[in-house]
């Protein structure tokens, strides 16, 4: 081999060194992109430069979102309404209907006070009664006189729940006759 | 057949043994062209049911729809089932509010049907008698929050009969 063979020989060494030393620098570059791709990457590059993101294709218009089996359902509470109330005078036990109506079945408790309307003065106070039961007898906290009084009754609803949330309440105004026997 | 219709006639004649000897519990017409008259009586308890909201619902857009209802009305004539705003717990200078948990952090709202503002006080619902079913439907309307939070506020609903 003459020397001008070498020559040629070496340079095109150099040449093959050359490329692969730019490749190498080149995928260096590039690597993430090349390999990974962009799509879901929102890493910064060793350049400080962000890579491109792409908008969500979950994202969309601002749509109510639809409310429960529950909340649908919940038409509101049912409270009873009554005429009158007549008890005997002179006495304490007596005979009552304070209902819970069966269409609160499985969202409402209701609790019952008595009251004097003018006076505000509390006669009797129940505990819970549940939905489809009534209290039919009740003690009153003092015996009232023959007349005609004016009263209400306080229907305070509580949510069937753990916490047994008190909600909205009615004031059902009735009149209280107390008879002779 | 002529045994039917012996049973048949025996069955008649049973029939009509024990109508006579029933007692006549009215007064008895005994001479011919006297009369009697009686009295018929059915007593008709007043009854019917409200159906309130048990929250006030108000949405993202500060706005909610509410029913109040009165069904199996059975009232005296001349009468109506009327259902008045009474007390709100946090009301004041004339507004409905809604509160911030224990921060006296208040929300104006507005209850409205119809377009027409309701007010504490004055019946806004009435069901006259004769007429079984009855309702209201009430716009409410909060004021542009400022700062975050639950905002609650509890109703009281009286029902009268005037």
């Amino acid at each position: 081999m003459n020397n001008k063979g070498k020559w040629l020989r070496r340079i095109i060494i150099g040449v093959v060194i050359l490329a692969f030393m730019c490749g190498g620098v080149a995928f260096g570059m590039n690597y993430r992109t090349w390999i990974q791709g962009d799509e879901g990457s929102d890493q910064i590059d060793g350049g400080g430069s962000a890579v491109k993101k792409k908008v969500d294709s979950a994202a969309g218009d601002y749509v109510e979102p639809e409310k429960t089996n529950t909340e649908n359902q919940d038409v509101g509470v049912a409270i009873p309404g009554w005429g009158y109330i007549s008890i005997p005078a002179g006495e304490t036990d007596i005979a009552v209907d304070f209902p819970n109506p069966d269409a609160n079945a499985e969202k409402y408790y209701l609790s019952f006070e008595l009251r004097l309307k003018d006076s505000g003065e509390i006669l009797y106070t129940s505990e819970l009664v549940p939905p489809g039961k009534t209290i039919q007898k009740i003690t009153l906290s003092r015996a009232l006189e023959e007349g005609s009084y004016q009263a209400v009754v306080h229907v305070q609803p509580y949510k069937m729940d753990e916490n047994q949330t008190p909600t909205n309440n009615a004031d059902m105004e009735t009149e209280l006759v107390v008879y002779n026997t | 057949m002529k045994t039917n219709k012996k049973m048949i006639s025996l069955l008649l004649i049973m029939v009509m043994t024990i109508a006579f000897s029933l007692p006549v519990s009215a007064a008895q017409v005994t001479n011919n062209g006297e009369s009697q008259g009686t009295t018929l009586s059915y007593s008709v308890s007043q009854v019917f049911i409200v159906t309130i909201p048990s929250t006030v619902t108000i949405d993202a857009s500060g706005e909610g729809t509410e029913t109040v209802s009165v069904s199996n009305a059975v009232i005296p004539y001349g009468k109506s089932v009327k259902v008045t705003i009474t007390e709100a717990a946090n009301y004041s200078d004339s507004k409905f509010r809604l509160k911030d948990g224990e921060n006296a952090n208040y929300l104006n709202y507005t209850i409205k049907i119809g377009g027409n503002s309701i007010s504490k006080g004055n019946p806004f619902l009435s069901v006259p008698a004769g007429t079984a079913t009855g309702s209201a439907e009430l716009a409410i309307k909060a004021d542009t929050p400022t700062k975050s939070g639950m905002y609650t506020d509890s109703l009281t609903f009286t029902v009268t009969i005037e």
